[in-house]
């Protein structure tokens, strides 16, 4: 009977994509706050350039 | 502002010392990382990234421009992953119950009959060929009654007198008036038109009864047949087909309510969004087509009424008229040809003489009428450009006068001639004076004259006033097809309504009309118990060729039941009853009692719109797409294919034109072409000389075309096996990249450029009666000079594609994941938008200070927008689909269709009796009761009393699908890839959480309860409790608590975290996990593979997807708690966990296994304080175990003072 098929009722939930997702998150984090010091940065230098 | 001139220092702006910066990085190999396990593509761009990041100079540049990409390709294959799905929803596939219960209706008529005519009821019985009910009287044993009586008993001459069994039964009619009463009654009560005007309570009571019903039904056993009838559809271009391996996924669910199933819709709803497209509201309202056959009418009507009109006769008339014309030709041609001519008697000269004069003048009058005719045409184009238009309408009137003098006449001699031939044919056959040749024609006419007089007697004779008719209408079983003889069987004829209220069907170039079902109509198959009724929305068209009904469309709502189809050969009468119209004003003659009232109430009659149900499915092809191809003789291979435009030839030096393959309205031809290629599609060509279609071939029939039903396998069509694109299987995603070869990009290409078009190679098969494609004998192929270029192929070869008869089957699609999870694709496609835009900024596009400045702005705000959508997309997901009765299993073969098929008819569905109903007895029980003298006594009495639970029964039960017949409210969806796609489907199935990765497919525990074993576990199965108490052994539990050694910076090394002191502020922590399979001897192992399968994993491999760290202040929440006051509180941790992967060797095979995790608090940790970390036994592992216990460190980790390095005063 090995070849017999059984409908099963499973939870159905994507953990690993959730994992993933969520990375993608805390990495956008890091990465907002990294371009955001940036961009700071970068305004002072034009305003410095532009006297 | 002015854009200043500066050198832009990209190094110097990502300047690698900077911790920020190294931060992200490191967060971009966890993302990568991460991205990988989850997805299972990415592990090259990690290898890849793992080198830049060892000899980073620019590391921006460096590293992110291969990643990306490699990420880019990564995310796109992914959204675009797709496979065949095919939904089957109770509101498609299901079928409305008829509202009442017939059967009891049945009963009480059978019971009011008997109660009113005083019959025994045992001798009351309907008779099905006259639509009566009778009395019966059983006479007795046929052998007895010959003895007694002498009579045989053969019945020829006793039409009331039949046999059941031995026993001679004499049946008498009931009174017919009073039958024909009652039936109309109750006709009229169950007569659904009644209910919805209904006047009284009662019919009220009834309609509404019968609304409630108007949810469709659908077992998990219809939910079954509908799928595997679902591959045979012939309408269906997009069904799989053939053998080979295959992936399919199963969901179904089965509901004994209609709540139930609503809640569910809901469920599905959010999970899969796209996949319910067509849901209405539950409640049955939409419009849906049906196919109708071939017009009827009531038997006999149509010939009767022709004779009672005269019709028939003037008909015969007609026909006396030309064969007498005939003779009298033949006679003239004769004269002219100066032959030995009989004698002609005066007579027949007089006769003669006035044919032709009455000829003459017919021809004057009828080029009169083309005159007057065209004249007014003329007037009336006049009139819409004139501003005076008094004096052309007048003009129009006295042309219009002249015209109909010009008919009047034209009629007179008309029927002149007619006349005057009649007599000529006449005296002909007096003189008997024409030779041979005539004999023929004078025979003709005899036999005419004759038909005409025994029309006229049966014209005396019929009577269309009647009983005839009243009992017809009443069952209108009794019906044959509308004779559309007079039509022109070359044409093609469409028949509309004539109007929005008309229930005349016409059609240009015929003067036969065919009654049809207008707006509002309600129409019902089957009599006074109706086995379908529905609500006509419009009744589209008939369309009729050579006496057949190609097509009959109607569109309704409210359909209630279903429409039996006709099986008898076309050429006979149908052997279901009609689909008739209910209200049909065309009967109201027929009075309440429907008598017929004579010749008007009979035409009447005959425009009441009834037809024949369709037979089954009968399939109908018409060309589709057309290609050419380079041919060889003998060879299955259809080379250079390339799609036929009789308008831009193409020829083979498309394949290097750039500047067309460039165009984008190219590019989207070709690949709708190559769309339109699907595998089984039937093909056509002279070259492929066994071909057995062709437009003529297809027979007009639906009977000999139902053999068709077998097309295409009737063994030796051709038809498409496989589509490859330079010599590659073709995948059903992206088709351009798979088509154009794109020209090596360089750093600073942006837009994608093609240099080249592959090219197209067609397999011809066969398709075999078992849906199967095999190869086509090669000797069928033959082309003269044995090989034919693309490009010199003077008729393209065509692709058929079916349509025609609506079949009620769902219909196969290609579903892509961004189809199916539309937020998904979105959350992917911005993650694209923002890699491309992190290339720009990589590939030092952004050459001033103003673009960089504009980017990071933009930068922000859209990375903002994404984090936002990611989290609705998180939300979505961490809800998940979890709905008890729905039910899934995932499985595979190498059988193809057919063997998918038989494994899901044979499937079991695995019922969790967790908690079994409680059961009740009716048993004696003894209580106190007052007396009649008012003194307390005992009496025994029956009451309900709870059962014990049966501590035995089996609290998993496996079901097969016709046990769960009782839960009407089902249905689901398949998820089927063959060949190529399976890769695909499993795919899919592994990153959307359908499937999951530890999955083993159908894991079958082999668990006997055997009491024989004979100890050796492998063969002969094993005991469940011996496994259960075995698998306590690799149960797992926390083993060391770790935090990263005091002193270093990043360098990954952890040590033992209880007890630690002057720990860094930003540690994070480790958490290691184990289990006791060392305790487990190899037999032991043995035990537990023959349970759960040869590869099972006794490392511990933890599910870090069931870690939730305690991401507030409230010690409450999740499994992992860091704290600093002995958990009253909780020091915030990050939600994310990252998973530490071993690879270790099972079989031979390599697999990851996770058996430690780290985790990071949210914030730095306070200096010279005392932490503590607490793990809960909520964590499971890959084997879907808890943890054994608890796991609390007891006295903690002790945080460093801050020092300089921790304000940035480096």
């Amino acid at each position: 009977m090995s070849d017999e098929i059984i409908f099963e009722e499973n939870k159905i939930r994507n953990v690993q994509l959730e994992n993933v997702l969520q990375k993608t998150l805390e990495f956008n984090k890091k990465y907002l706050e990294y371009l955001e010091i940036k961009l700071q940065e970068l305004k002072q230098q034009r305003d410095e350039l532009n006297g | 502002m002015a854009n200043a001139p500066v050198e832009f220092d990209q190094r110097k702006l990502f300047d690698q010392s900077n911790p920020l910066l190294k931060a992200t990085l490191t967060n971009i190999l966890s993302f990568s990382n991460d991205v990988a396990g989850g997805l299972g593509t990415l592990l090259e761009f990690l290898k890849v990234l793992k080198i830049f990041l060892q000899s980073i100079k620019d590391p921006i540049a460096l590293i992110l421009l291969p990643a990306i990409d490699q990420l880019i390709d990564a995310i796109e294959d992914l959204k675009n992953i797709g496979f065949g799905t095919l939904t089957v929803w109770p509101w498609e596939a299901g079928q409305l119950e008829s509202g009442i219960d017939t059967t009891k209706a049945q009963e009480s008529l059978r019971a009011l009959i008997v109660a009113l005519n005083d019959v025994n009821p045992e001798q009351l019985r309907w008779n099905q060929k006259t639509n009566e009910f009778q009395s019966i009287e059983n006479l007795g044993d046929r052998d007895q009654l010959k003895q007694q009586t002498g009579m045989s008993f053969n019945f020829s001459a006793y039409s009331n007198i039949s046999l059941e069994g031995d026993n001679v039964i004499v049946a008498k009619s009931l009174d017919d008036t009073w039958v024909n009463d009652t039936l109309n009654t109750i006709y009229n009560y169950i007569n659904p038109k009644e209910w919805e005007e209904g006047d009284n309570s009662a019919k009220r009571i009834i309609n509404s009864l019968n609304e409630s019903f108007k949810f469709r039904t659908l077992t998990p056993s219809q939910f079954v047949s509908t799928v595997n009838s679902s591959f045979d559809d012939p309408n269906d271009p997009q069904k799989p087909v053939g053998s080979g391996d295959y992936v399919a996924f199963v969901g179904f669910f089965a509901f004994p309510t209609h709540h139930a199933l609503r809640d569910m819709i809901n469920a599905l709803l959010k999970f899969f969004s796209n996949f319910l497209d067509n849901v209405t509201d539950l409640v049955d309202d939409k419009v849906s087509d049906i196919e109708l056959g071939h017009p009827l009418v009531i038997s006999g009507l149509e010939t009767e009424l022709k004779i009672a009109t005269n019709e028939a006769q003037n008909d015969v008339d007609n026909e006396i008229t030309d064969a007498g014309l005939d003779i009298k030709d033949a006679q003239d041609e004769q004269d002219e040809a100066g032959a030995d001519v009989n004698v002609q008697s005066v007579e027949m000269d007089r006769i003669q003489n006035i044919i032709e004069d009455a000829r003459s003048k017919a021809s004057t009058y009828a080029d009169q009428i083309t005159r007057h005719r065209d004249r007014i045409t003329e007037l009336e184009k006049e009139l819409l450009s004139l501003p005076d238009t008094v004096s052309t309408q007048q003009d129009i009137a006295r042309e219009s006068n002249l015209l109909s003098i010009a008919q009047q006449n034209l009629r007179e001699q008309t029927i002149v001639m007619r006349e005057y031939a009649r007599q000529y044919g006449n005296e002909s056959v007096k003189a008997k004076n024409l030779g041979g040749v005539f004999d023929e024609k004078v025979e003709k006419l005899k036999q005419l004259e004759a038909k005409k007089s025994a029309l006229e007697e049966k014209r005396e004779n019929t009577n269309l006033d009647t009983t005839v008719l009243k009992k017809k209408f009443y069952t209108l079983d009794n019906t044959t097809k509308r004779d559309l003889s007079k039509l022109d069987p070359q044409r093609e004829y469409v028949f509309r309504n004539s109007g929005p209220d008309s229930n005349i069907g016409v059609a240009t170039g015929t003067s036969v009309i065919i009654p049809m079902f207008k707006e509002g109509d309600l129409i019902q198959q089957g009599h006074v118990f109706n086995d379908y009724t529905a609500e006509v929305v419009k009744h589209v068209e008939i369309r009729v060729k050579g006496n057949q009904i190609i097509s009959n469309k109607v569109k309704v709502r409210k359909p209630r039941g279903s429409i039996k189809e006709n099986t008898s050969p076309a050429e006979g009468d149908i052997n279901v009853p009609p689909i008739i119209s209910l209200d049909g004003k065309q009967l109201d003659t027929f009075g309440g009692l429907k008598v017929g009232s004579g010749i008007q109430g009979s035409r009447d009659a005959l425009n009441f719109p009834m037809f024949a149900p369709k037979n089954p499915d009968v399939p109908n092809t018409s060309p589709g797409v057309k290609f050419i191809a380079t041919i060889n003789s003998g060879d299955v291979k259809l080379q250079n294919v390339l799609p036929f435009s009789s308008s831009e030839k193409l020829n083979n030096s498309i394949y290097e034109n750039t500047s067309t393959i460039n165009k984008p309205a190219f590019q989207l031809m070709m690949e709708n072409f190559v769309e339109s290629l699907t595998v089984g599609t039937p093909i056509v060509h002279n070259f492929f000389v066994s071909s057995s279609l062709s437009e003529t071939e297809i027979p007009v029939n639906p009977w000999k075309r139902l053999a068709w039903t077998a097309f295409p396998g009737m063994g030796v069509m051709p038809c498409i096996k496989s589509v490859k694109i330079d010599g590659k299987e073709i995948k059903k995603q992206d088709i351009k990249t798979q088509l154009f070869k794109q020209v090596k990009k360089t750093k600073s290409s942006k837009d994608i450029e093609y240099e080249s078009m592959k090219k197209i190679t067609i397999e011809v098969g066969r398709m075999a009666n078992n849906g199967d494609i095999e190869d086509y004998p090669s000797q069928f192929i033959r082309v003269p000079q044995s090989t034919v270029l693309n490009e010199n192929l003077q008729v393209p070869i065509t692709a058929y594609k079916m349509e025609g008869s609506a079949s009620q089957l769902p219909n196969w699609k290609f579903t892509r994941i961004q189809d199916l999870f539309p937020i998904y694709g979105k959350v992917l496609d911005r993650i694209v938008d923002k890699l491309e835009y992190a290339k720009d900024l990589a590939s030092g596009k952004l050459d001033d200070f103003d673009k960089t400045i504009q980017w990071f702005e933009d930068t922000v705000r859209d990375l903002k927008k994404l984090n936002e959508e990611i989290q609705e997309l998180l939300l979505f997901l961490a809800s998940g689909l979890d709905k008890t009765g729905f039910y899934t299993a995932s499985f595979s073969g190498n059988d193809g269709v057919n063997g998918f098929k038989s494994k899901l008819s044979n499937a079991k569905i695995k019922n969790k009796n967790t908690e079994p109903i409680r059961e009740f007895a009716l048993e004696p029980v003894v209580v106190n009761r007052i007396g009649g003298d008012g003194q307390e006594v005992q009496a025994e009495v029956l009451r309900l009393v709870p059962q014990e639970p049966d501590e035995n029964a089996p609290t998993e039960e496996l079901l097969s699908w016709s046990d769960l017949d009782s839960l009407k409210y089902s249905g689901g969806f398949v998820f089927y890839a063959q060949g190529n796609d399976t890769k695909l489907l499993d795919k899919f199935l592994l990153t959307s959480g359908l499937k999951k990765v530890e999955d083993k497919e159908n894991p079958q525990a082999q668990i006997t309860q055997d009491s024989d074993a004979t100890g050796d576990a492998g063969t002969t199965g094993t005991d469940l409790a011996e496994v259960t108490s075995l698998l306590e052994n690799i149960q797992p539990e926390v083993d060391k608590i770790e935090i990263e050694q005091t002193g270093f910076i990043n360098d990954d090394v952890f040590i033992q975290a209880n007890g630690a002191e002057t720990v860094r502020k930003d540690t994070q922590i480790k958490i290691t996990f184990k289990n006791q399979q060392g305790l487990l001897t190899d037999d032991e192992k043995q035990t537990i593979k023959n349970a759960k399968g040869n590869d099972f994993i006794f490392d511990t491999d933890m599910q870090y997807g069931s870690i939730f760290p305690c991401t507030t202040t409230d010690a409450s929440i999740g499994n992992v708690i860091l704290s600093k006051d002995n958990f009253e509180t909780a020091t915030p941790l990050n939600y994310s966990v990252q998973p530490i992967k071993r690879t270790i060797t099972i079989n031979d095979q390599e697999e990851e296994i996770i058996d430690s995790i780290i985790i990071k608090p949210q914030n730095d940790l306070e200096g010279l304080t005392t932490y503590k970390l607490k793990v809960k036994t909520s964590i499971l592992s890959t084997t879907n175990q808890r943890l054994k216990e608890e796991f609390t460190t007891s006295i903690g980790f002790r945080i460093a003072a801050t020092t300089v390095l921790d304000i940035g005063l480096e």
